[in-house]
């Protein structure tokens, strides 16, 4: 039946390799022949499965020099060295592929299916195999020894095939948000910020990217207003004229201990994405509370630029500020200029403190904006709701497909999995 | 012949560096405080009508008093001396136009329309004019040599306090003096033509007569189509020490030095002039045999609602064999696909006239946040005049991240002294050594090829390898390309969902 499992060791399924060592005359090239991947690459956004991005690359030429032989694609690799061990990240190659030499890889070998290799891994819990107290690090002879249990090769290919797909789709979805963001955001830049349906529109051009109507909504005529060019008829005021601050604390006692808790710590930079939270149960202090759709905003060190939409109801951390739109419709409008480069660089210019500077919402109200008319905000709103509603969506089903794949994991690998029904054996 | 014999040192590690130190940028700052204090009821777009001419004389007083070599005698009525201890006196505005009037007359050649009465016909009061006196005769302005110099400086700061102050119109502004500097440092004008075709108030011909550490070996052609920048222009050369054949014109229909060719252009043309207004910047009204309009043999189309080409044409059109062209751009122009902006672009980049281009942060201006790129033209990319041989490369600058705000400033930024070099020192290195290492994510030479391979977007973050090269497209380009991406990640999300339903049916099955 293909069910029969047997203990082999780790070494008989791949080959352990060890980097090289990267003089820092030959990084930060942007393009080459093979991506030189160092561990903190495992962390970059876009390579939570697959090495996709790395900042460091060289050419076959230097390769030799460096003496460094590339690991072919479909390699898993992981932190060799310190303390990166015991967060147990570990991702796959698409590539031929150097590692430096904080990091080694796993190199499958024949007969063995590379994606059920990272899974099995991905079971392991490498913390238990440090050696060295001072400097953790991995040895190359002890994870060989590892005994795992193996199962056939068509059933690696179902396991690889299953837990694929998932984190496929995960990836997927923290892809599709990255989209969806750069989409919002530049349609804000273009609509509030260039003016650019007026000026198309006094060009005699039909602006890109919007009906007829909502083209109609704005004016066609930019007119000189305090020294800088104003759509006619809009006027100049500041962020607190259409939001304002949600300021409603919680004690700690007083709180569920499921409550969802964001901290400073969850909040990605750069991205309005909120991923990622912790609960009520592992915080003491009083909190700010904030409903689903606020905008939180980090005001401690503004400058690392931690902006994001409220995926659930919860409490978060009082160094980030609740934010809400006075009408409803103004909710995509300001979250445009909150999370805008521009308006971060303000809030940093005015904070107080060296070492922690911190913000305050009676300075970011007083940011200056162009004041549009309430039918192209509302219009504005409109079109891009459909994309924050989809981000939210895709957090809600990646934190679900994550769920699953972490509860399917060791089902299918320990081989507790009833067998595929009969129908869908080949 | 230096003016200041004890500053005339040969070669000087930052030959562009401030005449001045810190504690003149503060002074400075606190005159125009003051100044602005005296306004009173004079609308501020006016002010600078009251003000500017009494620095101008204050300054020809100050020559005559030093005894500087070729400084104008002049008319008792127009000392400042004499002005001075009238100040208080009910006819100081009259008293005023006459010293005005009474200097033209002295020098009809020279100073021919600079300097029209104006002080009895306005509204102006008294006493505000007496101060105005007042806080140019500080001593400051007296002591030992440094007093002309520190009215040069005031002269300069105030020209751009008053352009700043006015906004921005029609895409005009004051080139921030760090972008000036940048310019110079990196064509380094030494000897021959310097020309300038909206040269506003002159400040690169300014700034190219201190890098030539006032030689005398330059000779500046500008133009300039308003009135009273045209005469703020010639006044501020007059100060600096500096001839020049300044006229009066737009330069798109009325070309008033039509048969020059410069070794120099600095420039900063409006930016993307003509595509705000509903006329257009005038393409029209040009006539199809304009010479300018022609770029290596091929005629070139005009886009109406946008100047930017022309003004590169323009450029090209006037520069000599050899020489080499420095200017401020949008930038848009480096990418835009409009087929006529599209065309000119790759046939400058085909025929092979573009050297280098610089991107620089998006808030060096005082009162935009357009994006500001620097390119560079040349005619001597075949070498020669000590230059390399460099046919078929281009270099590219990412200079976005260089820069800092300026102290009390929140939303102007400046390039310091070690930024104007790192820049210029790679140009340097491209165009007299050899091809500069990469640096990546700050500079690399490309191949005409690569260029190509771009559809010609000649946006330096994608040849240096910058993160955020998305960050300096335009909205239209923009915008098509990321709703692509959209639509294929949601066709492969649909077909992912189906296999994921399929799994979840089947671990359904399975329990």
């Amino acid at each position: 039946m293909g069910r029969e499992r047997r203990t082999v060791t780790l070494g008989e399924l791949c080959e352990f390799r060890g980097g090289v060592a990267f003089p820092l005359r030959y990084q930060g090239r942007p393009r080459g022949d093979f991506p030189f991947i160092k561990v903190s690459d495992l962390s970059r956004p876009g390579n939570e499965l697959f090495i996709s991005r790395a900042e460091h690359w060289v050419d076959a030429e230097t390769a030799s020099a460096l003496r460094a032989r590339p690991v072919p694609a479909s390699s898993i690799i992981f932190a060799k060295v310190g303390e990166a061990i015991r967060q147990n990240r570990k991702r796959l190659t698409t590539r031929p592929t150097l590692l430096d030499n904080n990091l080694m890889a796993a190199v499958p070998r024949e007969g063995v299916e590379p994606r059920f290799l990272y899974y099995l891994l991905c079971t392991l819990d490498f913390e238990e195999q440090i050696e060295g107290s001072a400097l953790p690090y991995l040895k190359a002879s002890v994870l060989e020894q590892i005994e795992v249990e193996l199962p056939a090769l068509q059933e690696q290919r179902r396991i690889a095939e299953v837990l694929g797909t998932i984190d496929e789709r995960i990836e997927l979805a923290r892809q599709l948000n990255r989209t969806l963001e750069a989409l919002a955001s530049k349609l804000f830049q273009a609509w509030f910020v260039e003016f650019y349906p007026v000026v198309a529109k006094s060009e005699g051009r039909q602006p890109l990217g919007m009906s007829e109507e909502v083209a109609a909504l704005f004016p066609d005529e930019l007119v000189m207003t305090e020294g800088d060019p104003l759509p006619q008829g809009w006027r100049w005021g500041t962020l607190g004229d259409v939001a304002r601050q949600v300021r409603e604390r919680t004690r700690p006692g007083g709180l569920e201990g499921s409550t969802p808790y964001i901290g400073l710590e969850h909040m990605p930079q750069r991205s309005i994405t909120l991923a990622h939270w912790g609960t009520a149960a592992q915080v003491q202090s009083q909190k700010s509370r904030f409903r689903k759709g606020h905008v939180l905003f980090g005001k401690l060190r503004p400058y690392f630029h931690k902006v994001g939409i409220a995926p659930v109801e919860g409490v978060c951390s009082t160094d980030i500020l609740v934010v809400e739109p006075f009408e409803e419709s103004f909710f995509s409008f300001v979250l445009g200029h909150l999370s805008s480069v521009e308006f971060v660089s303000f809030a940093n210019a005015g904070s107080d403190g060296t070492r922690m500077p911190r913000t305050s919402w009676e300075r970011m109200a007083r940011y200056p904006i162009a004041l549009p008319d309430e039918p192209c905000v509302a219009a504005f709103d409109r079109l891009t709701r459909p994309l924050f509603d989809k981000l939210l969506a895709n957090i809600e089903e990646g934190r679900t497909l994550l769920q699953l794949r972490e509860l399917l994991l060791p089902w299918l690998l320990t081989g507790e999995a009833p067998a595929p029904a009969e129908a869908d054996a080949p | 012949m230096s003016r200041n014999p004890a500053r005339g040192v040969r070669k000087q590690a930052h030959p562009v560096r401030e005449p001045t130190g810190t504690g003149v940028a503060e002074l400075v700052k606190e005159l125009w405080q003051a100044a602005v204090t005296l306004r009173g009821s004079i609308e501020p777009a006016e002010y600078k009508r009251f003000v500017l001419p009494l620095i101008f004389l204050r300054f020809l007083s100050l020559r005559h008093e030093h005894r500087r070599p070729g400084a104008f005698a002049v008319p008792r009525k127009a000392r400042w001396s004499e002005l001075l201890a009238h100040a208080d006196e009910e006819d100081i505005k009259v008293r005023l136009d006459d010293a005005l009037e009474a200097l033209e007359e002295a020098y009809p050649e020279r100073l021919r329309g600079l300097l029209p009465r104006l002080y009895a016909a306005s509204n102006m009061d008294r006493h505000n004019v007496a101060q105005l006196l007042r806080l140019f005769s500080r001593e400051v302005f007296i002591r030992g040599l440094g007093g002309e110099d520190l009215l040069g400086r005031v002269y300069e700061y105030f020209i751009g306090e008053f352009a700043s102050s006015e906004g921005k119109r029609g895409g005009e502004y004051f080139t921030p003096a760090s972008i000036v500097r940048l310019l110079v440092a990196m064509l380094e004008p030494m000897r021959g033509v310097v020309y300038d075709p909206c040269c506003g108030s002159g400040g690169m011909f300014v700034q190219s007569d201190l890098f030539a550490q006032h030689s005398r070996q330059l000779a500046f052609f500008g133009q300039e189509s308003k009135e009273f920048t045209y005469r703020l222009c010639r006044m501020n050369l007059f100060i600096h020490g500096l001839d020049g054949d300044i006229r009066l014109g737009n330069t798109y229909f009325e070309d008033k030095h039509p048969t020059l060719k410069a070794d120099y252009i600095l420039s900063n043309p409006p930016f993307n002039d003509g595509s705000k207004g509903r006329e257009g910047w005038g393409a029209d009204k040009l006539s199809e045999e304009d010479p300018r309009l022609e770029i290596a043999g091929k005629r070139m189309p005009l886009a109406s609602r946008n100047a930017n080409p022309m003004w590169m044409m323009h450029f090209l059109h006037h520069l000599k064999e050899g020489g080499s062209a420095g200017f401020v751009m949008a930038a848009g122009e480096l990418s835009n696909n409009h087929a006529g902006r599209l065309e000119v672009r790759s046939t400058l980049i085909e025929s092979d006239f573009v050297d280098c281009v610089v991107q620089l942060s998006s808030q060096l201006f005082a009162n935009t946040q357009i994006p500001c790129t620097l390119w560079f033209l040349s005619k001597a990319r075949a070498g020669g005049r000590g230059g390399r041989k460099r046919q078929g490369e281009l270099l590219f600058i990412d200079g976005r991240a260089l820069g800092a705000m300026i102290p009390g400033s929140r939303k102007q930024r400046q390039l310091s002294d070690e930024d104007v070099e790192r820049i210029a020192s790679v140009y340097r290195e491209f165009r007299s050594t050899g091809r500069p290492e990469e640096v990546p994510g700050f500079a690399r030479v490309a191949t005409l090829q690569e260029v190509r391979d771009h559809a010609y977007a000649l946006t330096p973050g994608r040849y240096v390898g910058s993160a955020d090269v998305e960050e300096a497209e335009d909205f239209e380009e923009r915008l098509p390309r990321l709703t692509a991406q959209l639509e294929k990640e949601l066709a492969r999300a649909e077909s992912l969902d189906e296999r994921l339903r399929a799994l979840v049916k089947d671990l359904l099955r399975g329990a």
